[in-house]
């Protein structure tokens, strides 16, 4: 109190307060990456293999139960996929996964049509996200 | 009247009144600690990822088992089972195996949910049956 009577202005809080919001946004970032969009809901698979480490190649496409592929928060008709993913293709070569996170209840065309453009891109590995648990109930 | 403690705790802060708890330093280490914690977090594994190919037009496996997915029911080498007996006929599909690794043909039907096909592919994985084709069809 005694110090600030003089016209400065103490740093050493502000210091602190600046380092909490840093460290909250790594952390905060670092989840963000690998959450699924809120109107999703993955079908179980207990006995899956866990992911552990992911190929950075890799192009992870959402599914939704309308159909819409989406690229992050993007979507996409199936024939500006196709050019993505042949963009994707040439730049990281033929053998890294092409990731479908679909909802549970979406109906296999939807599914499948992705693939289908995957495949016209030359990519041929392609990985169906499931929850690794249980379902509930 | 004052007494010889408050003397000197007064003298020791300056600022405190008695009986006042300072937070900040407090909310400081909380602080502190919430991150600590957060960050040595080792989270399980959430995701599963089931992997799959396309289907290829080089000459396939000598046993081709075909596994047809349908929205109520799954067919297995023209058998209709359920769940339960996808299961059973993909363990001894696995049993029986021997050195030769059979692929799987999945063909999803475009009505089945995605669900039902990802619970073909959980079983697979349970019985470590790995190669799988997919294709859609009825």
């Amino acid at each position: 109190m005694k110090a600030r009577t003089d016209g400065k202005v103490n740093m050493t809080p502000l210091i602190d307060v600046v380092f909490q919001m840093i460290i909250f946004f790594v952390v905060t970032a670092a989840m963000e990456k690998d959450s699924v969009h809120r109107d999703i809901e993955l079908a179980h698979a207990p006995h899956g293999i866990p992911q552990t480490e992911r190929d950075i190649r890799a192009v992870t496409i959402d599914v939704d139960t309308t159909g819409w592929p989406r690229i992050g928060t993007a979507v996409y008709d199936l024939d500006r996929l196709r050019g993505v993913l042949g963009e994707a293709r040439a730049r990281g070569g033929v053998d890294f996964p092409v990731i479908i996170r679909a909802d549970a209840r979406t109906e296999h065309i939807h599914v499948s049509r992705i693939m289908e453009q995957a495949k016209l891109a030359g990519l041929y590995r392609v990985e169906f996200v499931a929850v690794h648990s249980r379902p509930r109930g | 009247m004052v007494s010889m403690a408050r003397l000197f705790r007064r003298a020791q802060t300056g600022v405190q009144q008695e009986g006042e708890v300072p937070m900040t330093p407090m909310i400081d280490v909380v602080f502190l600690l919430l991150i600590y914690f957060v960050m040595t977090l080792d989270p399980q594994p959430v995701f599963t990822h089931l992997p799959i190919l396309a289907p290829s037009s080089g000459s396939p496996g000598i046993i081709n088992i075909r596994v047809h997915v349908y929205d109520a029911f799954f067919v297995v080498n023209e058998r209709r089972v359920d769940r339960a007996g996808l299961r059973s006929a993909l363990e001894r599909i696995a049993n029986a195996r021997g050195a030769l690794d059979p692929t799987l043909i999945l063909i999803a039907d475009p009505e089945s949910r995605h669900e039902r096909l990802v619970e073909v592919l959980d079983a697979c994985s349970e019985f470590d049956l790995r190669n799988l084709s997919l294709m859609t069809g009825t």
